[in-house]
């Protein structure tokens, strides 16, 4: 046996690091049985057959969590969107409906249209528009609650 | 998905997608608070405090680490603040080696040798050191747990480990090493307790 033990700390170099020790280490080891006996016990208390199992918690961390995150900026987004698309409908459409009878009158004026045509093209137009502004309104909603679904998905199946 | 684009999406409104960031993390999260803080009602509290910490202040992450260390930070951050609340002690790194250590060594080293001819004897051994091992690092104080547990469980760099402590990687080195010293010495004192 050469010179006195190795010193914990070189103990633990030589059992965690083994190939990066100065060859003396392993010199001693080799003729040490105190030394030797003590790296081993290094390596088998680290070794992944001592590795304890990893704690978790005992409850649902995620869903407790993410019940308490203020409400998603996403809804507000939404309504905001919401609401942009109803006025742009209605505003276009009253202004195509004061366009048209301005039009239409003018031309009931010189008596080129009758008042049943009249009448007929203000409920063709009127009926054109609520149908334009309700199917915009409709795809817009449905358009939102897919991405609000797929984004919920995504939340819980990524990990 | 990119931990980027995660986070810039949850930044833009997709606050669903935080559970993502949850479920990649609370693994280093759990071992963290529980290697620091044994009531299990505060560990409850603490785990959804960090977590709302951590969605508040997620437009300051710099993306200079992982943002598993930043959360590790915030996770250590947290508990160390309630450690010092109910003024909890660190480490004191005066763990003596047991007087017979010598003897101890050589007994286990016999146990434990692969050439022992009884195998399922060995096995059985060896279950009830990982168990010694356990009761012996429970034993340690909080931060020896934590350093221990973060480089030998975890398998995080020095660099990660310095970055969640916020101590230099010398310190987290030192502490390392004696806290590996006091775990060995705890476990020999534990071992010869039980073949007494
Ligand atoms: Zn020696």
């Amino acid at each position: 046996m050469n010179k006195e033990h190795l010193s914990d700390s070189e103990l633990q170099e030589y059992s965690l690091n083994g190939e990066n020790c100065p060859p003396q280490f392993n010199e001693h080891i080799q003729s040490c049985n105190f030394c030797r006996q003590k790296a081993e016990l290094y390596q088998l208390m680290f070794s992944s057959e001592m590795k304890p199992e990893a704690p978790i918690f005992d409850f649902d961390l995620t869903q407790t969590v993410m019940r308490q995150l203020p409400v998603p900026q996403s809804t507000a987004l939404e309504k905001s969107y919401t609401i942009y698309w109803v006025g742009a409908s209605v505003f276009l459409s009253a202004g195509a409906l004061i366009y048209l009878i301005f039009m239409t009158s003018r031309g009931f004026l010189f008596g080129k249209i009758t008042p049943m045509t009249l009448g007929i093209s203000i409920t063709t137009f009127l009926a054109i528009f609520a149908v334009l502004g309700i199917d915009i309104f409709q795809k817009h909603t449905k358009q939102m609650k897919v991405l609000q679904s797929e984004l919920q998905q995504l939340g819980s199946l990524a990990v | 998905m990119e931990e980027k684009d995660l986070i810039n999406r949850i930044l833009r409104g997709e606050s669903a997608l935080f559970a993502a960031i949850i479920k990649q993390t609370q693994g280093l999260v759990a071992q963290i608070v529980f290697k620091l803080v044994k009531n299990p009602e505060d560990r409850k509290d603490l785990a959804q405090d960090i977590y709302l910490k951590a969605y508040k202040n997620l437009s300051t992450f710099q993306f200079q680490s992982k943002l598993s260390t930043w959360i590790g930070q915030i996770a250590y951050n947290t508990c160390l603040a309630y450690l010092d609340k109910k003024k909890l002690v660190l480490p004191d790194g005066h763990d003596s080696a047991h007087e017979n250590e010598e003897t101890l060594l050589e007994y286990l080293s016999n146990k434990t040798l692969s050439s022992t001819d009884n195998e399922t004897e060995q096995l059985l051994f060896r279950a009830e050191l990982a168990e010694l091992i356990q009761a012996a690092l429970d034993t340690l104080p909080p931060m020896y747990r934590l350093l221990i547990t973060l480089y030998h469980y975890e398998e995080l760099s020095y660099d990660e480990m310095s970055a969640i402590t916020n101590l230099p990687v010398g310190t987290v080195k030192n502490y390392l090493f004696r806290a590996r010293k006091a775990l060995k010495n705890r476990l020999l004192k534990n071992y010869s307790n039980e073949i007494l």
